[in-house]
């Protein structure tokens, strides 16, 4: 379990992380989202105590880091960084790392195994694809056999292939009771691992929640509508208070109500119903919602990081009508 | 699963990080071929003008001969010391070495003493080739007279400790600094360039406090390590107008000074700084 409380990183003037406060439970993969920038890869390093935070303080199982007697034996870490000598061989660099604690060479030819790195462990690691230096640093995390995994952006430069390795990795460590924390600024790569989502905007945490819950109160629910009587059934929502738009294929989509509802009301009027389906924003949208105010980053603009969201996001569905009804 | 972080492991793990990069192999064995191989240049030549030298001149002479290269030795130890560190601030490397010791301390002490103990090594056979062939081109009576002198070993000894000292006060400055380049320069400057420019300016202004400075820098001091305790010198002058002699444990006394005083602005910056 790791622990942060009002955990703050100040470089000059600019705060990097500002108070944060969050729990990464074991048992579970807890996702770590956030746009580049906000602060995501200076807290997995003060966690490890590679940076010293300015405030706060931040534990792995009760104990500070640097407290940590045998620390690759309790807690792994993939930096997003490089964090081996490009002139070293990934079996050396491993052996080196194994022999702090005393693990040996065995140990780091199995990790070698794990991670598919065989074909390559005796050559320079300087030589290595992003991919295969991704692998590396994961072997490095596993090495100690650590209760607690912190990965930071474990999928960049991986091949496909590779990007559903480390999904079932992180899957199947989470299911053995290790705490596993990993980072991305892919939401959608979150909402195929993770079960729990902490994210955070410009230094601050702006949502911690079970993946589900985040999906489900980010953006409204909405409910698509199809009847022969379309104009009919939609004047008479809205003089029930519902905001309804017409969509382009002639269906409807009314906010604010549940499909329930509508089903009983067109019922009780008498209105045949051809589909009444609940619709549901994705996460990538949920989290585009949550942190457009946040992107410290933008491309092009004020309006560039929030319009991607606009056109699917159900939660503005006036912005696709407007432009229709013309 | 029953591992533990101990020093002994951290000892281990440099090992293997330090032979396993081309740098050493090349460092090491450049070291050898240069202060051997400069021995061997310059044995003809004393030996050609050794002569009748005898007692405490002919140990003298064979010292030189048998230490002539320990100089440019130490240029390459210190080269290969500020890489052994810099290097990992500079490719990434110390996020893992910090990462597996945390407390850092461990990991700095454990990073300077084995490549102090690999430099004495590498130093002893050095030494011992460039002692080798340099006797063998002396005369038979300075031999004699040298082998049979405490104080020729002694100079030997000294030459072997200063690069291995150098080597460690290289580790030092490259914790410091954190970059290559930038430690590279300053341990050249500080073994060639300033002792080179404190001599001129003692020549120009004709006062005894350049040559004073030049030997109580680390230089200075390893020189005096590997010198034959020559009675024509003279110790323990320390006024402000006579040349400082240093003995051989003086010079190690001071050198072991500068060394304390890195470690400690080593030690400090190492602890505080992010990675």
């Amino acid at each position: 379990m790791i622990e942060a409380t009002a955990l703050t990183k100040r470089y000059g003037a600019k705060t990097a992380v500002d108070a944060v406060t969050f729990t990464v439970q074991p048992g579970k993969v807890t996702g770590f989202l956030g746009p580049n920038g906000a602060g995501k890869s200076t807290t997995m390093r003060m966690i490890v105590g590679l940076h010293h935070p300015t405030s706060g303080s931040v534990t792995v199982d009760g104990k500070a880091y640097r407290d940590i007697k045998a620390p690759l034996t309790e807690v792994g870490i993939l930096l997003d960084a490089r964090a081996y000598h490009p002139g070293r061989s990934a079996r050396d660099h491993l052996r080196a790392l194994a022999a702090t604690h005393g693990l040996g060479r065995k140990r780091a030819d199995e990790v070698i195994s794990i991670t598919g790195l065989d074909s390559v462990a005796g050559k320079r690691a300087g030589g290595f694809s992003l991919g295969m230096g991704q692998r590396l640093g994961i072997a490095a995390a596993l090495l100690g056999d650590p209760h607690t995994l912190i990965l930071d952006e474990p999928v960049n430069g991986l091949d496909p292939e590779g990007v559903i390795w480390v999904r079932h990795l992180a899957r199947s460590l989470a299911a053995e009771g290790r705490t596993v924390f990993l980072s991305s600024h892919l939401m959608s790569e979150m909402a195929q691992t993770a079960d729990h989502v902490i994210v955070l905007g410009r230094g601050k945490v702006i949502a911690d929640a079970p993946i589900a819950e985040l999906t489900a109160s980010a953006g409204s629910g909405a409910v698509r509508v199809r009847s022969p009587r379309a104009g009919e059934l939609a004047d008479s929502l809205r003089r029930g208070g519902v905001t309804v738009t017409e969509q382009p294929d002639g269906a409807l989509l009314a906010t604010g109500t549940t499909s329930e509802a509508i089903g009983d009301f067109a019922a009780q009027y008498g209105v045949p119903l051809h589909e009444l389906t609940p619709v549901h924003s994705t996460l990538e949208e949920a989290y585009l919602e949550l942190t457009k105010d946040e992107v410290e980053y933008h491309s092009g603009g004020e309006e560039a990081a929030s319009e991607p969201a606009a056109p699917a996001a159900p939660a503005a569905p006036t912005v696709t009508t407007e432009g229709d009804a013309q | 699963m029953t591992a533990h972080a101990t020093f002994p492991g951290l000892l281990r793990s440099e090992w293997i990080k330090l032979w396993s990069l081309r740098s050493a192999w090349w460092c090491f064995g450049i070291a050898i071929v240069l202060i051997a191989g400069i021995a061997a240049l310059a044995a003809g030549a004393i030996g050609s003008f050794a002569g009748d030298a005898t007692g405490a001149a002919a140990a003298s002479l064979a010292v030189q001969g048998s230490t002539v290269g320990t100089t440019v030795g130490e240029l390459v130890f210190a080269v290969l010391g500020v890489l052994v560190i810099s290097g990992e601030y500079s490719t990434g490397q110390i996020r893992s070495t910090f990462a597996a010791a945390p407390k850092r301390s461990g990991a700095l002490a454990a990073k300077v003493l084995l490549f102090g103990v690999v430099s004495f090594i590498v130093g002893a056979v050095a030494i011992g080739l460039s002692a080798g062939v340099s006797l063998l081109e002396l005369p038979e009576a300075i031999r004699s007279t040298a082998t049979g002198d405490a104080g020729y070993w002694l100079a030997l000894l000294g030459a072997v400790g200063s690069l291995a000292l150098c080597g460690v006060l290289s580790v030092l400055v490259g914790a410091i600094v954190r970059s290559v380049p930038a430690g590279i320069a300053i341990v050249v400057g500080l073994f060639f360039v300033v002792p080179v420019v404190l001599s001129i300016v003692g020549a120009i202004t004709r006062q005894t406090w350049p040559s004073n400075l030049a030997a109580i820098l680390p230089a200075g001091a390893a020189s005096a390590m590997s010198s034959y305790n020559n009675p024509s010198n003279v110790y323990n002058d320390f006024s402000g107008d006579a040349l400082w002699s240093f003995l051989p444990w003086q010079g190690l006394a001071i050198f072991a000074g500068w060394v304390v005083l890195l470690w400690i602005a080593a030690e400090i910056l190492t602890r505080h700084r992010d990675v």
